[in-house]
């Protein structure tokens, strides 16, 4: 099903170009915006969100034309910026069912509602204290608290782990994947932490000097070719490689794995390789990149263009 | 209130209409203000009340003190016609509407209000209702009370307090639209509320000393509709039955022009608020 769909969108800033002739289809599912500082991201989310009115072309969410329906769409779109953006005088479950109000629900339900996501995303008694004693994992926490709140089938996600400590982005990442677990809701994930999408997302939008480089389901883009497979295994490596050699495969080792071009005869001989070494295959499958790899392949060294 | 776990499918929440939302920014906005320990909003508003308590009821000690003298349309006008009181009136515009849009760019929760499902339109409104609101208890409440009061202690007949009532509305809710227009440009101009505030100030004082200072050369009273204030007052004065010294009707109409020219510039200038990380 149809999640995105934009036609030329175009966005110059005072001649520089934030957003150049994006024409890109993207499914619902947990997205992935990924590109350098500069790429793009921001604008795009913006333009659909309607926060920037574009130079040219058109841009649906939902099905629906966003420039012509962009207050009834923002019922249906949470979005969480990159920027620190809440109100520092007010308390989080405050600040929370303050913004639930203003997507239209009555109070008392933007209030059960407030409490509901800020419990979700680990607020508890904190919820009670002003926003400006936050800290600012909490701060974050309290930014996706209030893109959900209002229950979106579309949540826009800008650099969400943006600032965070390892542990503070890992229970990040886990929000968002115990939300992308949710029936009928897609999250846009915008990022340039690229091991943040790793697992996460299930279709990759690569973005660089606002120009659009892939779009595609994560698993087939980081798929190499049908021919190399990886292999994993417990026990002595290079043992396990001068058995492949033995039977005339021709095997390259990185790390704790190892490549091999598919045998023309099946998989049965790395078995009998196993065997011979003594190891345990634990893994064997087609090999993919990581999204680092490809992103180092298709992102020039030089990027260029807006936030 | 009971606290229900956390739901992990979309539910089917009601939705309000968009005037709700409006009101809701309004309210938010006018108890933030009310409630915020502004130190000299609260000195400003015991002032203000002060000095229009004493104003204000001057016709009821003129009834008094003449026992049964006439009091007229006119004795009303008092306050409009106080230098104090319009100097008041503009600091407690800077005050209270310095951080209306200045606040939401420095803290950038902008951004989240017009992600909202509201239009630009509905933001502003609802900004300008708050400050509007703030800037009517001070100037509409204490003159409704004094009318009051004066019917009650004086000898001012019903009609003749009805028709001062009449006249505090009017000439009220035109200073607090202009004050409102005008706080809301200005905050929209810069993202540090103190800066808006002086400017509210600068703008008016600057445009009264000007004002004063070509009249004096020119010895034209037309120099003086180049002073809101003096337009405000010109307004007050006619609706109170004083002859002002510029036409009233000229007067509201330059009031009614900057403020509906201030709306849309402002209007246009928040359409284009960019606010980046």
């Amino acid at each position: 099903m149809e999640l995105i769909r934009t036609q030329a969108l175009t966005k110059h800033y005072d001649g520089v170009v934030g957003l150049a002739d994006l024409t890109v289809t993207i499914p619902t599912g947990t997205i992935a915006l990924v590109g350098p500082n500069g790429a793009g991201k921001s604008t795009f989310l913006r333009l659909l969100l309607g926060l920037l009115e574009p130079t040219s072309g058109v841009a649906h969410i939902l099905g629906e034309d966003v420039t012509q329906r962009g207050v009834a769409l923002r019922e249906r779109v949470g979005y969480m910026p990159e920027h620190d953006c809440l109100i520092p005088s007010m308390t989080g479950v405050g600040f929370v069912a303050y913004m639930a109000r203003l997507s239209g629900l009555p109070k008392s339900q933007a209030f059960g509602r407030a409490h509901d996501v800020l419990q979700f995303v680990g607020l508890r008694e904190e919820r009670y204290r002003k926003i400006s004693e936050y800290s600012v994992g909490m701060r974050q926490r309290v930014k996706l608290a209030q893109a959900i709140v209002h229950d979106p089938p579309l949540a826009l996600l800008d650099e969400p782990t943006a600032g965070l400590d390892p542990t503070g982005r890992s229970e990040m990442l886990g929000l968002l994947k115990a939300l992308s677990g949710t029936k009928d809701r897609s999250l846009v994930l915008s990022t340039h932490l690229l091991p943040d999408v790793e697992g996460l997302c299930d279709y990759l939008v690569v973005l660089n000097g606002g120009r659009l480089l892939a779009s595609a389901p994560t698993k087939e883009i980081l798929s190499v070719d049908s021919v190399e497979l990886v292999i994993r295994i417990k026990g002595d490596l290079p043992r396990f490689v001068a058995a492949l050699a033995r039977r005339g495969v021709v095997a390259r080792p990185a790390r704790h794995e190892v490549r091999i071009d598919r045998p023309s005869g099946g998989e049965r001989v790395l078995f009998e390789a196993a065997g011979d070494a003594e190891c345990q295959i634990r893994y064997l499958g087609p090999a993919t990149r990581s999204i680092e790899e490809l992103f180092l392949q298709m992102v020039p060294a030089a990027p260029g263009g807006a936030t | 209130m009971t606290i229900s776990a956390p739901r992990y499918t979309i539910s089917r929440l009601d939705r309000e209409p968009r005037w709700k939302r409006v009101r809701v920014i309004v309210f938010e906005g006018l108890m933030r203000r009310l409630a915020a320990l502004n130190i000299v909003l609260i000195v400003l508003g015991a002032l203000i009340v002060g000095v229009e308590v004493v104003l204000f009821t001057t016709p009821a000690f003129v009834a008094l003190m003449s026992f049964g003298g006439p009091v007229g349309l006119s004795d009303f006008a008092v306050p409009f016609e106080s230098t104090p009181y319009l100097l008041l009136a503009t600091l407690l515009t800077a005050s209270a509407g310095a951080s209306s849009i200045a606040g939401d760019v420095a803290d950038r929760s902008i951004t989240l209000y017009l992600s909202r499902p509201i239009t630009t339109g509905d933001y502003l409104v609802g900004k300008g209702s708050a400050v509007g609101l703030v800037l009517a208890i001070f100037f509409l409440i204490p003159g409704f009370a004094a009318c009051l009061f004066a019917y009650i202690v004086g000898n001012v007949t019903v009609g003749l307090a009805v028709t001062a009532i009449g006249a505090f509305v009017v000439s009220g809710l035109l200073l607090v639209l202009f004050f409102t227009t005008l706080a809301l440009f200005l905050s929209s101009l810069t993202r540090r509320p103190i800066f808006a505030g002086a400017a509210i100030f600068g703008v008016l004082v600057s445009a009264e000393v000007l004002a004063q200072l070509v009249r004096g050369v020119t010895s034209s009273a037309q120099a003086l509709y180049l002073s809101p204030i003096e337009d405000l007052l010109a307004v007050a004065q006619s609706l109170f039955g004083v002859t002002p010294s510029i036409g009233a009707g000229s007067a509201a109409g330059v009031v009614l022009g900057i403020s509906v020219v201030g709306s849309v510039v402002t209007y246009l200038r928040v359409r284009q608020v960019e606010v980046v990380g």
